[in-house]
């Protein structure tokens, strides 16, 4: 998690408007969910792959390693779609009966979880392209703009903060921990574990007052007022955006007329 | 002689504890560098805290610039932005994921307009040191330039007054340096600097007045030389003698020197003396 963090502000295409990349994963997230074919997911999946790993420079490795972790979780959902109660089973591809009732795959229920799979895949990679090359900063910036909640906005930005700081404490003390044989048998790691979860609660109460008393030192009104960064729109991203999502779209059409 | 900051009478105890302040009154003068000493648990913090009316005191006040501090909304406002305190963590000061957010929030809530907030942050970041890291994330900051944030973010707002609690903690020797030389810098550019440090050789070179305090009541306060040529309060406070001072004592009690009217508080005064001495033999 924190290398996809770090990945943010590394990358390549960090200094792009974070509006054009939101607006970029948002269209295309659109288009892919609502695609009735099995061509355009599997295009967004290549594309949004090959703008996060040439584009944004983010290492081919890692980013498969990121796209292995939602397929098992998608194999698995996809599976319950694909098996259903079915009436006939003559008609089956193939089908067990249970008590009376009959399980079985059909070509319809095939068809349907490949485009379900796909979609799901599909979206998952926007969302991976945004997170990898927008640092959370700028998409609370834009959020912001979009007149969204500040109270939401703010919670999101001080869970951020503090998630780094919680990780890294919770981190110290499992080392202090173990380097005390606090987790040498399962017993022993039951009851280190309870220590340091009970540990964490307090020690974020504790930092909580004191950034509290850290911001009221800083005139705080009750509000995080901060200043945005400023980016520059560019007509070439968004003449880029508008060209991929239009042929997107217009493949779209192009295969509902032709299936 | 002017003071900018003044605690009378200060008693104040934490809800359900004992008195962390037992009626201590100190005055800070006005464009100094003032050094507290004293043990964990004396009170240093808990005074700091005062200080920009973060605490209000049981009894006793605080005057700043001879006025006495009042507690609402907008007095509290005008104190703050004059007197800024710099914490001991700075993972608990930094709210923000952006050093350039981070440093804006104080200048933004004493409500500037945005050209002048940026100029104000620009001007930070650079006094700090820490330009190149603006755009960074503040998580992946190693502590010394998370350090230099949370003092940008202060120096933003512009304050007459700086309290640093324990600067020099955890920095490694070139980077305590630094930090001590950026805290001079600051001094000479007018604004009134108090630090605590349990360092005693950083508090003897660099302090113009010491205040020694011990279990929430002042000891002693004076120049380094005074403070530091009284065993009772060393004894009391449990600090040692710098090693600079020693030397010197040694020096002077087996007469290889003889007595100065100034006294070396830094390495470099040290050997030039040593260097003056050995000509004249």
């Amino acid at each position: 998690m924190i290398y996809i963090d770090k990945c943010a502000y590394t990358n390549r295409l960090t200094n792009i408007h974070p509006l054009e990349k939101l607006m970029f994963v948002a269209l295309t997230m659109i288009i892919c969910l609502t695609s009735s074919s099995i061509i355009i997911p599997v295009l967004i999946v290549l594309m949004m792959s090959f703008i996060t790993i040439f584009k944004a420079g983010i290492p081919y490795k890692f980013y498969l390693k990121l796209m292995l972790i939602p397929l098992s979780f998608l194999f698995l959902g996809v599976i319950s779609v694909t098996m259903n109660i079915i009436d006939n089973p003559d008609k089956a591809l193939w089908s067990i009966n249970m008590l009376g009732v009959h399980f079985g795959v059909t070509h319809q229920s095939i068809v349907y979880s490949a485009k379900l799979f796909l979609r799901s895949f599909g979206s998952v990679s926007c969302l991976y392209f945004l997170s990898l090359t927008t640092p959370l900063v700028d998409i609370i910036s834009v959020l912001r703009k979009l007149k969204f909640p500040e109270i939401f906005l703010e919670l999101v930005s001080l869970i951020y903060r503090l998630i780094f700081i919680l990780v890294r404490i919770a981190g110290r003390i499992h080392t202090s921990q173990s380097s005390r044989l606090g987790y040498s048998t399962l017993k022993n790691q039951y009851r280190s574990l309870g220590h340091l979860i009970s540990r964490l609660f307090i020690l974020s109460y504790k930092k909580v007052n004191d950034l509290f008393v850290s911001l009221e030192s800083r005139c705080y009104t009750g509000q995080l007022n901060v200043i945005e960064k400023q980016y520059k729109f560019s007509y070439r991203c968004i003449s880029f955006i508008i060209l991929i999502e239009a042929s997107l779209i217009f493949l779209e059409l192009l295969s509902r007329k032709i299936i | 002689m002017e003071y900018i900051l003044e605690a009378k009478d200060i008693i104040f105890n934490y809800a359900g504890d004992v008195a962390a302040l037992k009626g201590i009154s100190v005055k800070i003068e006005k464009g100094k560098k003032t050094v507290f000493l004293g043990e964990n648990g004396a009170g240093k913090s808990t005074l700091f805290l005062h200080f920009n009316g973060i605490l209000k005191p049981n009894k006793g006040k605080i005057l700043f610039k001879n006025q006495e501090v009042k507690y609402d909304k907008k007095s509290l406002t005008e104190l703050r932005k004059c007197v800024g305190i710099v914490f001991q963590d700075p993972d608990t000061q930094l709210f923000s994921a952006s050093v350039s957010q981070e440093v804006s929030f104080g200048p933004m809530n004493l409500g500037f307009p945005r050209e002048k907030i940026e100029q104000y942050v620009n001007y930070a970041l650079e006094a700090a040191g820490i330009s190149d890291l603006q755009d960074k994330p503040t998580h992946f900051l190693s502590y010394g330039q998370k350090k230099r944030v949370t003092i940008a973010s202060i120096i933003a707002m512009e304050p007459e007054v700086i309290i640093f609690d324990e600067p020099t903690n955890y920095l490694d020797p070139k980077h305590k340096i630094q930090i001590m030389d950026f805290l001079t810098e600051l001094n000479k550019n007018g604004v009134t600097v108090i630090l605590s440090t349990h360092d005693v050789d950083i508090a003897y070179a660099w302090a113009d007045n010491i205040i020694v305090i011990k279990d929430g009541m002042l000891l002693k306060e004076g120049n380094p030389e005074e403070i530091f040529r009284d065993p009772e309060v060393l004894e009391c406070a449990n600090l040692t003698s710098p090693v600079i001072l020693d030397i010197y004592n040694e020096l002077t009690r087996n007469n290889y020197i003889n007595k100065q009217s100034f006294i070396p508080r830094t390495k470099t005064e040290l050997f030039e003396l040593l260097n003056a001495n050995v000509k004249t033999h």
